[in-house]
């Protein structure tokens, strides 16, 4: 009853709170639309030339190494990034997890096949996070398919047809090597807008700043005088607090929601047949925000310190996952720091479980939000204690 | 005994803030502590609601321990914060009804107790608004309803009238005269003489963690032996009535001042019927004597050598 009285009252008092509600609600919704429709355009101009493109073969041919010297032109290297991919579900993984846009794979039987005049694949996957990524890469590929530089490599001389090449097609005989373009993420071949992308990445940061709730649900009691109203008070401080806490997850679903609904109906968001998934993810990373929230509040020194902790961390966060825009984490050490970045793991389950393909990727996040969580709570403890034993 | 406290010891640091302190209070009284800033009374107040870590000490609030019997204990108690402790954002009514939840008060009587307690501070008619307009006497004022909403034995109050108008204090301290009525006993650290004096029924005096002195206000005058003043309200005092005055051997002192003549005699040694003679032998009017009662300014003054004040 009491827990309920203090849940309640502390909803209460937030959502009277038009500046939050400002920030937290208005704000996501406003920011999904800008970026979303900025994806196909300027977003996109600036990370030209660093399009990360992973190329996996294990053809040994001369198809191979036509191919290789082509991707290392010097006009060609102004638009991709290659990044050579030892193995072909590797490749598919970082595509998956968006460190590469693109993966172009040629198959073992590639020049042989060329080499006997029979139709030859090159693959084009891609992530589906863009329009425009995939199809500079599909006209580059279709570039160099078509210019026929192909045949000059595995014949025997230049200008000479191959095999059973069929020369009543003329210049344009070299269709025959076919340009698979396929969708890592569904595979209907629609891309993900812009919109669908940022609908997902701003829910995740804008719970994510929801560590302020957390911060402040403690802060707000424990350092002022309404500590001794609280201590006083029959109720033990644990129950008051989780009270407070249960209140500040009661804003963040109806954030969570709102935002969900509004930019389905609205904006045509696509978030799935069931969207009762995606509000779990979400209401974990809102778990994830609070106690986080209650561990900057003990080991901050002040309250300025804290919110810029706080800010920091959010922004730094919201980047590395590719909150703000798709980038390429490679395989240094952002892949490594990524996994600290609470969004990276939400945006992760999020985008498996509305498009993927990897179905133990979604646990997978799962159990990297729980973990940062009970991190959060031991930080807590270690702190908190003696934080809290100062303050009384 | 509502409260007892023997042998309190707390320091902050290298301060000893509460000093081998010993303390008793019954039942039915308006307790004043009265010290001076950092005397140590929100210390007292915090250790023995063990809000507060303490090197050593024995305490009980009536008569339990609270540390083992939180809740029951808790529940007979009501405590009004030094500083405000009220939520800003909730109305007058809600912040009163939030803590009226805590106490464990439901439904119907709940209502009624929280109505009741905002009628009692004078802010029913405001009880819908946001304490951010309030003025500050009101928000004292909420702070106390928000203690006082489960009808406590022990309502402890620390300093509930600092930075208010004139008319708020005055309904401040009615009010604690009228609960104190009702059979509630009130722990009231103060450093405002005035108000001790007022309605406390006894008052320790406090100082550096320690308490110097403690009984009624009465008891607590006659342990200094002062000189008691008065002021003779004659129109136009000339010399010759000072000189005649002066004759007088009770009187210690003889000043002509503005209203009148000032007099000075030692305590208990009023000269009254004398000084009425010479008065009008002198062919001056007597239009009144104003006696000055010693107060306990003079008390703390003498027992520490400091003013309550600085
Ligand atoms: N949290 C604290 N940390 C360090 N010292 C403290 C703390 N609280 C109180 N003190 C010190 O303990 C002494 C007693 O302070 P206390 O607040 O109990 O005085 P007080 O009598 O209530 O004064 P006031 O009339 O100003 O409220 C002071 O010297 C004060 O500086
Ligand atoms: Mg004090």
């Amino acid at each position: 009853m009491k827990l309920w009285k203090i849940a309640y009252t502390t909803f209460l008092r937030k959502s009277r709170d038009k500046q939050e509600l400002l920030t937290s609600i208005l704000l996501p919704l406003v920011l999904i639309l800008i970026l979303g429709s900025a994806l196909q355009g300027n977003f996109t101009s600036q990370t030209l030339g660093n399009i990360p493109v992973g190329f996996y073969t294990e053809d040994e041919g001369p198809g191979r190494e036509s191919f290789e010297e082509f991707l290392e032109h010097e006009e060609i290297r102004e638009w991709l990034n290659i990044i050579p991919v030892s193995d072909y579900e590797e490749g598919v993984k970082m595509v998956n997890d968006l460190d590469l846009l693109v993966l172009i794979s040629l198959p073992p039987d590639f020049s042989e096949r060329i080499s006997q005049g029979l139709e030859a694949e090159i693959e084009v996957l891609d992530a589906g996070v863009s329009e425009l990524y995939p199809s500079i890469v599909n006209s580059i590929v279709r570039s160099y398919v078509q210019g026929g530089n192909l045949y000059f490599a595995v014949g025997s001389g230049p200008g000479q047809w191959m095999g059973n090449g069929n020369p009543g097609e003329g210049t344009e005989g070299a269709t025959e090597v076919q340009l698979i373009e396929r969708n890592t993420f569904r595979g209907d071949n629609e891309p993900i807008r812009g919109i669908d992308y940022y609908a997902v990445t701003m829910l995740v940061m804008f719970v994510m700043w929801g560590i302020f709730s957390g911060s402040q649900s403690l802060t707000e009691d424990l350092f002022t005088p309404m500590k001794i109203r609280i201590n006083t008070a029959p109720v033990s401080r644990l129950n008051y607090f989780i009270g407070k806490n249960f209140g500040v997850l009661g804003t963040f679903i109806v954030q969570i929601l709102t935002i969900i609904l509004f930019t389905k109906y609205a904006y045509g968001v696509n978030w799935g047949e069931n969207i009762l998934p995606i509000i779990g993810i979400s209401l974990l990373l809102s778990f994830v925000a609070i106690s986080l929230g209650i561990a900057v509040a003990l080991i901050s020194p002040s309250e300025n310190a804290s919110t810029s902790i706080i800010n920091g961390f959010v922004v730094v966060a919201t980047y590395i996952a590719g909150g703000f825009f798709p980038i390429n984490h490679g395989e240094g050490i952002l892949s490594l720091v990524r996994n600290f970045s609470p969004n990276y793991h939400a945006q992760r389950g999020i985008f498996h479980f509305l498009y993927g393909t990897e179905p133990g990727a979604l646990t997978e996040s799962i159990l990297w939000l729980l973990g940062i969580t009970l991190f959060a709570f031991v930080i807590s403890l270690i702190f908190g204690r003696r934080r809290i034993s100062e303050y009384l | 005994m509502v409260l007892n406290v023997k042998d309190l010891v707390k320091r902050y640091g290298e301060e000893t803030a509460i000093d081998h302190l010993g303390l008793s209070i019954d039942e039915g009284e308006i307790f004043g502590l009265l010290g001076p800033n950092g005397a140590g009374k929100t210390t007292l107040i915090n250790s023995v609601l063990g809000l507060t870590k303490t090197e050593s000490g024995h305490m009980e609030v009536l008569g339990k321990k609270l540390a083992s019997n939180g809740n029951g204990v808790k529940k007979e108690i009501g405590v009004v914060p030094q500083d405000l402790a009220i939520y800003e954002d909730l109305t007058a009514y809600e912040n009163v009804d939030l803590f009226a939840s805590l106490y464990g008060l439901k439904g119907q009587q709940k209502k009624e107790r929280v109505e009741e307690a905002l009628e009692f501070v004078g802010l029913a008619d405001k009880k819908k608004q946001y304490p951010k307009k309030f003025s500050g006497g009101m928000k004292r004022r909420l702070n106390i309803a928000m203690a006082i909403v489960h009808q406590p034995k022990l309502v402890i109050m620390d300093e509930p009238t600092v930075g208010i108008d004139p008319q708020s204090r005055n309904q401040i301290l009615e009010s604690v005269k009228t609960l104190n009525q009702r059979g509630i006993t009130i722990i009231y650290p103060s450093h405002y003489m005035e108000e001790v004096e007022a309605i406390c029924t006894r008052i320790a005096i406090m100082d550096r963690g320690r308490i110097i002195a403690r009984g009624t206000k009465e008891e607590l005058k006659q342990l200094i032996d002062f000189e008691e003043k008065g002021i003779l309200l004659v129109d136009r005092p000339g010399e010759g009535l000072k000189t005649a005055l002066k004759a007088i051997e009770e009187l210690n002192d003889v000043e002509i001042s503005q209203e009148g003549v000032t007099l000075t005699w030692g305590k208990g040694n009023q000269p009254l019927t004398r000084i009425m003679r010479i008065v009008d032998e002198q062919g001056y009017q007597l239009k009144g004597l104003k006696i000055q009662e010693p107060n306990l300014e003079n008390v703390f003054l003498t027992l520490t050598g400091k003013t309550l004040r600085d």
